[in-house]
């Protein structure tokens, strides 16, 4: 038998024990391949790029996700926690060290895998305005999520800084990197007239450089959209840890065995 | 025919006819120790091993245990079974075959079968001596996989190949990798070794250069007392460099000391006679 023969073989049998994970963007139930060997050791490398970890993680496991989504259904960052959470059980088991106020204390978050509240997508269709300017928000894909952090990790590796300055900077970087994610439109009322801005035509250079000519104080109000939008994303990682309530981090920790 | 030692790894359950090591690698490997570098060190390690293994091939079955087992045997049995610790202040001989002895009766888990239906995976110990990270555990603990049938060895894959095998398998066998690797680290740590001159016993293990550091301790050498012995047997006893240098250090050495013995009768033959002493003086001793 070949390798390639046996390599066809163990695929057979990865897609045979698929996945299966609720997606709250579309309110349904999509199946998902169980995370390879080499797909654990991607995951858990990305703690070494110490500054941009959050990044790195951030896009490796989006593109973990895209090569193990069956029916390439398009996912959502609200869909994410779950997944991930379903691909941690499925190799690593439901009980992880979980962080509660400094300590690290070992929980079961298989009630989380069970999440399966419909969103309010009220909360979602947010705009903001200020003045003559007006923003819509969107909630954007692992996809766009991914080419953002790209971006911004392009940026943030260009700079050849001392790292106290770089972690200076780095804070400031993100921020409107993280703003970019989330603006689908920028209206600007003149005269009678509407000029409009589609996020998406923009160049990644364009996008931040209209972010950082909008006033504080919208960029602001934009933020605290993003923390609600942030908030319900994060709504499937909230467990009780011996009568504690607290957040799964997911990263490359959550994916190690301690 | 040349003559084969048998090297009985105690992790493969079976003997292996081994060459003895010669002069000539003897001496490139102590080369290779005088600069250090772990990573050349292991590969001319293997490369002695590939030349001297009766079947060439069963150089993949060797562990990182079996190639120090086997060079260890080597060095008892073609350079001395003594380790000498000679200065100024100290002379101390050890005896290597007692620590030889000690290491290969260790008795640890050289294997482990696990089972994650419809996979059967064996783990073995790893092949190289040099640095290990925890992130390539699997490329060198997976050593055979079972599914439906059939078998792949996967330690004698290329790495391109150990690549796309990872890609595929799934990430819950790396559990099990990791108890292995734990298990393996916990029963090293009664594996200690002391020596005279050093101060705390040497720790050894698999997955540090522990292994290899303490070979480079058994084989180093000085290199120019090597020469000198070479160059007296050739100019004074007219044996050719490739003949040398096939032979093992053990035999030149013993033909170094029939020669000095023989100088040495002769001297008192000539004294009670007041004939010529022959030509040439013995090096110092090696």
């Amino acid at each position: 038998m070949t390798n390639d023969t046996f390599i066809s073989k163990i695929k057979q049998i990865s897609a045979s024990n698929k996945i299966d994970c609720f997606l709250r963007s579309t309110n349904s139930v999509s199946s998902f391949l169980p995370l390879s060997i080499k797909q654990q050791k991607d995951i858990i490398k990305t703690a070494m790029d110490i500054i941009t970890s959050p990044i790195t993680f951030s896009n490796a496991t989006t593109e973990i996700i895209n090569a193990n989504n069956i029916s390439k259904t398009p996912i959502s960052i609200l869909d994410k926690p779950l997944i991930l959470l379903a691909l941690r059980a499925d190799s690593l088991g439901k009980e992880a060290l979980i962080n509660v106020g400094e300590e690290r204390l070992r929980a079961n978050f298989a009630d989380n895998l069970g999440f399966n509240r419909p969103l309010d997508l009220s909360l979602l269709n947010n705009v903001v305005a200020y003045d003559k300017i007006e923003v819509t928000l969107k909630v954007p894909t692992i996809e766009e999520d991914y080419k953002v952090n790209l971006e911004c990790k392009k940026t943030l590796d260009s700079r050849k800084t001392k790292d106290e300055e770089r972690l200076k900077d780095l804070v400031g970087e993100l921020y409107i990197y993280e703003v970019s994610k989330f603006i689908d439109t920028i209206k600007i009322l003149a005269d009678d007239k509407v000029e409009e801005v589609k996020f998406k035509n923009l160049s990644a250079q364009q996008s931040i450089e209209t972010l950082e000519a909008l006033p504080m104080v919208l960029t602001n109000k934009l933020v605290d959209s993003i923390s609600k939008i942030r908030e319900i994303e994060s709504e499937p990682l909230k467990i009780n840890v011996n009568g504690v309530d607290t957040t799964i981090t997911l990263d490359a920790a959550f994916f190690a065995r301690e | 025919m040349a003559f084969y030692l048998n090297y009985d790894s105690p992790t493969q359950q079976r003997s292996f006819k081994i060459k003895e090591l010669s002069l000539r690698q003897f001496r490139e490997l102590n080369k290779y120790i005088l600069n250090n570098n772990n990573s050349y060190i292991e590969s001319y390690i293997d490369e002695i091993l590939k030349e001297n293994l009766e079947i060439k091939e069963d150089i993949f079955y060797f562990t990182n245990f079996d190639k120090f087992l086997a060079m260890f045997m080597l060095r008892c049995v073609c350079v001395s079974p003594d380790l000498d610790f000679l200065d100024k202040k100290t002379n101390i001989k050890v005896n290597l075959l007692d620590i030889l002895n000690k290491i290969t009766n260790f008795k640890f888990e050289y294997s482990k079968k696990i089972e994650l239906l419809p996979f059967k995976i064996s783990l073995s110990l790893p092949r190289s001596f040099v640095f290990y990270n925890f992130l390539n555990l699997s490329d060198h603990l997976l050593n055979i996989i079972e599914v439906e049938e059939e078998t792949i060895y996967f330690s004698c894959l290329n790495s391109n190949d150990r690549e796309l095998m990872l890609r595929s398998l799934p990430a819950s066998i790396l559990t099990h990798i990791e108890d292995y690797y734990k298990s393996l680290n916990r029963q090293f740590e009664s594996l200690k070794i002391t020596l005279p001159t050093i101060n705390d016993p040497i720790q050894l293990n698999l997955f540090d250069s522990s292994l290899l550091e303490f070979l480079k301790i058994l084989f180093k050498t000085n290199l120019s007392n090597l020469y000198e012995l070479q160059y007296l047997l050739i100019s004074k006893l007219n044996y050719s460099a490739e003949y040398l240098d096939n032979c093992t250090f053990t035999e030149s050495l013993l033909i170094l000391k029939l020669y000095e013995s023989e100088l040495k009768k002769q001297e008192e033959l000539s004294k009670k006679n007041n004939a010529p002493k022959l030509p040439g003086m013995p090096p110092k001793s090696l």
